[in-house]
């Protein structure tokens, strides 16, 4: 009898959630139905957003990546000094609000040395670069406490044995570390870029958002919105939601495929 | 071949303190402790797995102490054989010929060398995640192997095989490694298993050496108290050199007197503590003649609770003190030592180990 309380209790919790989502996406559904166009969005406009979101989130990504897998494994596994002062310098975006950092990121643009780079390298603010940094700044806390959590999954006994073998500590990384936390690394470059797919706060400080230039999904959802063109958001959230959704559902399938899970 | 000296190392509030071992070419020693002894640490320090600043790690005659792992040539088998999950039997016992610049008929000869040695050729496609314990030992053991090292470091290679096929698989592993005239340290907490394998052993205890030697001097001569209890000794007790002549010592308490071999040069008057191992204490048959051996400590007693395993039990007798005694299953049933039974028991002179002068 208690155990049937529990598992009322708890599928309770889950159901009342699950049904709340799916009715937000379907209250979308009648609202574009019946809505009028006001900004006359364009398919030019929409696919620039799309196209425009999903290159700058794969840049940004992969970025993010290129960062989080050495800093999580060397979070992971190592000890050096002040390294409790940096794990926290390194996760200080996952606290701060987008939009603080894209304010951040702007006064800094305004220092001598923000203007050095942007004079003598290339232009970032209020440019399509400032859309692929703004979301790195974004998810770069996140994308290095996955990763340092899928190193620190993996038994360092493995690198012990490649050690003795004969292998350098990079080789071992190479061949060991790598393919083993393969999976887990996937799965966390996907939540990564789905969360620089939805990434607006940081972007529209530091990028502005202008039509046709820096106009993400997020700030074409903004500025539909700002102009009251139901419609438009509404079409909008539809295609963030087709993408976030297959998102959510290949990084399940990735680990359903195969029952050789390594972390 | 393998020589440790002086060698202290410090890892979070444990610390291995001047450890002290010497270890010939083809020897097979273990290392005996128990969980948290510091053997493990021990074997990672040898490894180079482990950054040694105090001591001195010496193979083959080289100092190796600041030579990282890779360089050291000591293969390595954990204590779950750490097989590489992403790859196949093949790949993982060839991992470490890719580390190093072999030819490709190099490789070919040992793998199949090993491969036959281990009996594991039909295993070689197969995912390493599909094989029994033994055949992941033997996967492990060949993947050290097939590097040639000079020194193997085998930690609790049979705490994941099942209790049946243990004992079967100590021999096969020793001869396999005699054959190949390697060295080994194989760290255990098991003493069946240390008796059965080891040509020298040491204990460690607390991350400290606290006896190395043959099996016959370890297990039939405890030299420390914390050697005794680690053998599961509990005959252990306290009292006063009464006497001492060149062969035999006289020690005595207000409850016994025990007459001990002078094996430590002792002094009248030294008050000692000393161990008696319990399958060194007999029956005496009445009637029976008694042996020399046993004659100089008889004591009258009474069985009060008896344990049993597979092939023997424990008898506890309750006389001036109480004893503790090991028979095989068959003494047992002839003597009926029956809870309440009256015996007389002798000592085994060689049986007595005395530890140290408590002052």
């Amino acid at each position: 009898m208690k155990d049937k309380i529990f598992f009322i209790c708890f599928y309770s919790f889950l159901a009342a959630l699950t049904i709340f989502f799916i009715a937000l996406i379907l209250s979308v559904i009648p609202q574009m139905l019946e809505a009028t166009p006001v900004r006359g969005l364009g398919n030019r406009e929409i696919l620039f957003a799309v196209k425009l979101t999903l290159l700058t989130a794969t840049a940004s990504s992969l970025i993010a990546m290129l960062f989080s897998i050495p800093i999580g494994y060397m979070l992971a596994r190592y000890n050096f000094f002040m390294k409790n002062f940096i794990d926290a310098v390194l996760y200080l975006p996952l606290v701060i609000s987008p939009i603080a950092l894209g304010a951040m990121l702007l006064i800094f643009f305004n220092t001598p040395m923000g203007r050095f780079f942007e004079n003598n390298l290339f232009r970032v603010v209020f440019e399509v670069p400032a859309i692929i940094l703004a979301q790195f700044i974004v998810i770069v806390g996140l994308s290095i406490s996955l990763a340092r959590a899928v190193f620190e999954y993996i038994d360092p006994v493995y690198e012990d044995i490649a050690r003795t073998l004969g292998a350098t500590k990079f080789y071992a990384f190479r061949k060991v570390i790598l393919p083993m936390g393969g999976k887990g690394l996937v799965s966390a470059f996907l939540l990564t870029w789905a969360r620089a797919v939805g990434e607006f706060g940081a972007t529209v400080t530091l990028a502005g958002a202008t039509t046709m230039k820096t106009e993400t999904l997020p700030v074409a959802i903004y500025l539909s919105f700002a102009s009251a063109d139901i419609y438009s958001v509404c079409v909008l959230i539809l295609i963030s939601l087709s993408i976030s959704l297959s998102i959510l559902f290949s990084i399940r399938k990735l680990y359903a495929r195969n029952q050789r899970t390594y972390i | 071949m393998l020589a440790i000296r002086g060698l202290t190392f410090k890892i979070g509030n444990f610390a291995l303190k001047d450890v002290n071992l010497e270890i010939d070419k083809g020897e097979y020693f273990v290392l005996l402790g128990r969980s948290g002894s510091g053997k493990t640490t021990l074997i990672k320090c040898i490894s180079g797995l482990y950054r040694v600043v105090m001591g001195n790690i010496l193979l083959n005659g080289r100092d190796v102490t600041g030579t990282p792992s890779e360089y050291r040539n000591t293969g390595y088998l954990p204590q779950n054989f750490a097989l590489f999950p992403h790859l196949d039997v093949k790949d993982n016992i060839l991992f470490g010929m890719k580390t190093r610049p072999y030819d490709v008929t190099e490789i070919e000869k040992r793998m199949d060398r090993m491969t036959g040695l281990l009996s594991i050729r039909d295993l070689l496609k197969r995912d390493v995640g599909n094989l029994s314990g033994g055949e992941k030992q033997k996967v492990a053991l060949a993947r050290a192997l097939i590097v040639y090292p000079d020194l193997l470091l085998l930690d609790e290679p049979f705490s994941s095989i099942d209790q049946g096929v243990k004992a079967g698989l100590w021999f096969e592993l020793k001869e396999i490694l005699k054959g190949l005239n390697i060295t080994v340290i194989h760290i255990t907490h098991n003493l069946d298993e240390a008796h059965a394998v080891a040509d020298r052993l040491a204990v460690l205890i607390n991350g400290r050496i606290e006896q190395s030697g043959t099996k016959e001097e370890i297990f039939l001569k405890p030299r420390t108290e914390e050697v005794a209890l680690y053998q599961g000794i509990r005959n252990i007790y306290s009292g006063t050199l009464t006497s001492v002549d060149s062969e035999k010592i006289v020690i005595e308490d207000n409850e016994f007197r025990i007459i001990a071999l002078n094996e430590n040069n002792m002094k009248p008057g030294q008050k000692i503590r000393f161990c008696i191992r319990p399958q060194d204490i007999k029956i005496i048959k009445e009637g029976a003649p008694i042996r020399e051996e046993l004659r100089d400590n008889l004591f009258n007693g009474e069985v009060v609770s008896s344990f049993f395993y597979n092939d023997f039990c424990i008898v506890r007798l309750k006389s001036v003190v109480d004893f503790e005694m090991r028979f095989p299953l068959y003494v047992y049933h002839r003597y009926g030592l029956h809870v309440g039974k009256q015996i007389t028991i002798g000592i085994w002179q060689k049986g007595i180990s005395i530890f140290k002068d408590t002052g």
